[in-house]
């Protein structure tokens, strides 16, 4: 049944690994997160708005929470498109590269990625010591170090993405 | 064997294209021995944050020709005020401009924001130059890693709207009015009445221009250089919160520096004080003809100062409550009061 017959291979998909099925997992749960950060980043500007217009007495916390979700959803979307393989990309000279240039170059722009997903980690967290004597503006309850926590997270996530794949890529895999 | 060949060049290439865009850092510490100050502020280039910033950069590259250099950094391109905050901290540049954002780092800078409390600049001086201003409130802020040089000036503010000519507090009645991040701001506006909504400065234009806000709240020189009186009928001069600014270093960066170039830099940043509050004046006794020349339409009116003082009596009450040297620190600044 599955015994493969040199030279042929199985027509079935083989049967995910566990670390697959974790980065999986762990995918699904990013996209859920960056879904409930929009949509109360929606309600927040929402909120502000009723308050500003119908009720007459602005809210004084609506732009600067909106603003720390925007920064949220901005780097926790990047773990998201890390994974997706959605960031930016000049591919058109890759195109034309025979294949074992592509691959040389394409395991050259992830050490490259790596290393910046490892410098949002390290920064990120010196940024985070430099926030602690502060709070939001609006309310003072919340500590700013939380908000910059962002940063070096979503760089650990991206580095935890970014090192299988590459080394998926160096060994001439295609995808994970 | 062909394909083997060219993935080595391609990797040679790459290596060498990596190592090239390296080459600036090490060219960048080799000239330890002068200081360069990257010194940002949130004014444009009209404004009295970037007139005032010159000036200190021009006194201090002169006295310390060939040991400092001060480079400016106008309209915010090295970040925002709470930008800077962090970056001054984690050594992104050595100095920078806050004024109003000083009440979110400690609560006491919030005597600052209550209504008619600095009567003139030469209170403001007087109060710059108290002992006890001194320490307990600027030096004090280097062990939140920041460390104040002296005190410049941001100015007197002033309301403009679209509504209606605002002469005591109940003509702000559901205003809606632009104000700047902050708790005090909010409470004093509330307290007469108006309407006020936080929202980023660099969209106050186009909010005016739709109406999305009837009016908003600055000084004088910031009006003009971002030139809201464009798009707004009425200036009234409330000057009801005198805002002064001051000339912050990275404390970390600060200790590095050798101790005669620091008593200079500071001696340099004090004297600039009295070089903004002049520019400052000068600049509120010229600008509204300017403004008006600008925009004919634009009409300008005095306010009734004791009713704005008296509506303000609850903020005074709160900021006593709310902040533990609060009450202390208005008496002083009251006491200093010049006759």
């Amino acid at each position: 049944m599955d015994a493969v017959v040199e030279g042929r291979e199985s027509l079935r998909a083989p049967r995910p690994s566990v670390l697959t099925r974790l980065y999986a997992g762990f995918a699904l749960i990013v996209e859920i997160w960056c879904a409930l950060l929009m949509v109360a980043m929606a309600l927040i500007v929402l909120l502000g708005v009723w308050y500003r217009y119908a009720v007459q007495r602005a809210l004084p916390w609506y732009d600067e929470f909106a603003e720390f979700l925007l920064v949220w959803l901005t780097f926790y979307g990047s773990v998201l498109a890390t994974r997706r393989g959605g960031h930016i990309g000049f591919e058109t000279l890759l195109d034309y590269a025979p294949r074992g240039v592509r691959r040389a170059l394409l395991v050259v722009a992830d050490l490259v990625v790596l290393a910046i997903q490892g410098a949002l980690v390290v920064y990120g967290w010196r940024l985070v010591q430099a926030a602690s004597f502060d709070t939001a503006i609006s309310l003072r309850a919340v500590r700013l170090s939380w908000v910059y926590a962002a940063i070096p997270i979503s760089g650990a996530l991206m580095f935890a993405i970014g090192l299988p794949q590459l080394v998926w890529r160096a060994m001439g895999r295609q995808r994970p | 064997m062909r394909a083997h060949r060219l993935m080595r060049a391609g990797i040679a290439i790459s290596i060498l294209l990596v190592s090239l865009s390296l080459v600036n850092v090490p060219r960048a510490g080799a000239q330890a021995q002068r200081i360069v100050i990257r010194f940002g502020h949130v004014g444009f280039p009209d404004s009295l944050f970037e007139l005032t910033a010159q000036e200190f950069a021009r006194r201090v590259n002169r006295e310390l020709t060939g040991r400092v250099e001060v480079r400016v950094f106008h309209s915010s391109q090295l970040g925002t005020d709470e930008d800077m905050i962090r970056g001054v901290r984690v050594g992104a540049l050595e100095m920078f401009l806050p004024s109003t954002i000083m009440s979110s780092v400690d609560d006491a800078f919030g005597v600052f924001e209550m209504p008619y409390i600095i009567v003139n600049r030469r209170h403001m001086k007087a109060v710059a130059e108290h002992p006890d201003v001194k320490r307990n409130l600027l030096e004090a802020q280097a062990l939140r890693g920041l460390r104040l040089l002296g005190v410049w000036e941001n100015g007197y503010r002033h309301v403009t709207n679209n509504v209606r000519p605002i002469t005591k507090p109940d003509d702000l009645r559901g205003i809606k009015l632009r104000i700047p991040r902050g708790v005090w701001r909010q409470k004093m506006f509330q307290a007469y009445g108006a309407n006020p909504t936080p929202m980023a400065f660099s969209e106050v234009f186009s909010a005016l221009q739709t109406g999305v806000m009837d009016g908003q709240e600055n000084p004088l020189a910031q009006i003009w250089g971002a030139k809201f009186h464009e798009v707004q009928k009425f200036l009234s001069m409330t000057g009801h919160v005198y805002t002064p600014a001051y000339p912050t270093a990275g404390e970390a960066w600060w200790q590095k520096v050798p101790p005669d170039i620091r008593l200079t830099i500071k001696r340099i940043a004090e004297e600039v004080g009295d070089y903004a509050r002049a520019q400052g004046e000068r600049l509120d006794n010229s600008l509204v003809a300017e403004m008006q020349k600008a925009n004919p339409k634009l009409a300008v009116n005095q306010v009734d100062k004791r009713a704005f003082i008296a509506a303000s009596a609850r903020i005074y009450d709160d900021f006593a409550k709310e902040v533990p040297t609060g009450a202390a620190l208005v008496k002083l600044i009251q006491s200093l009061t010049p006759r």
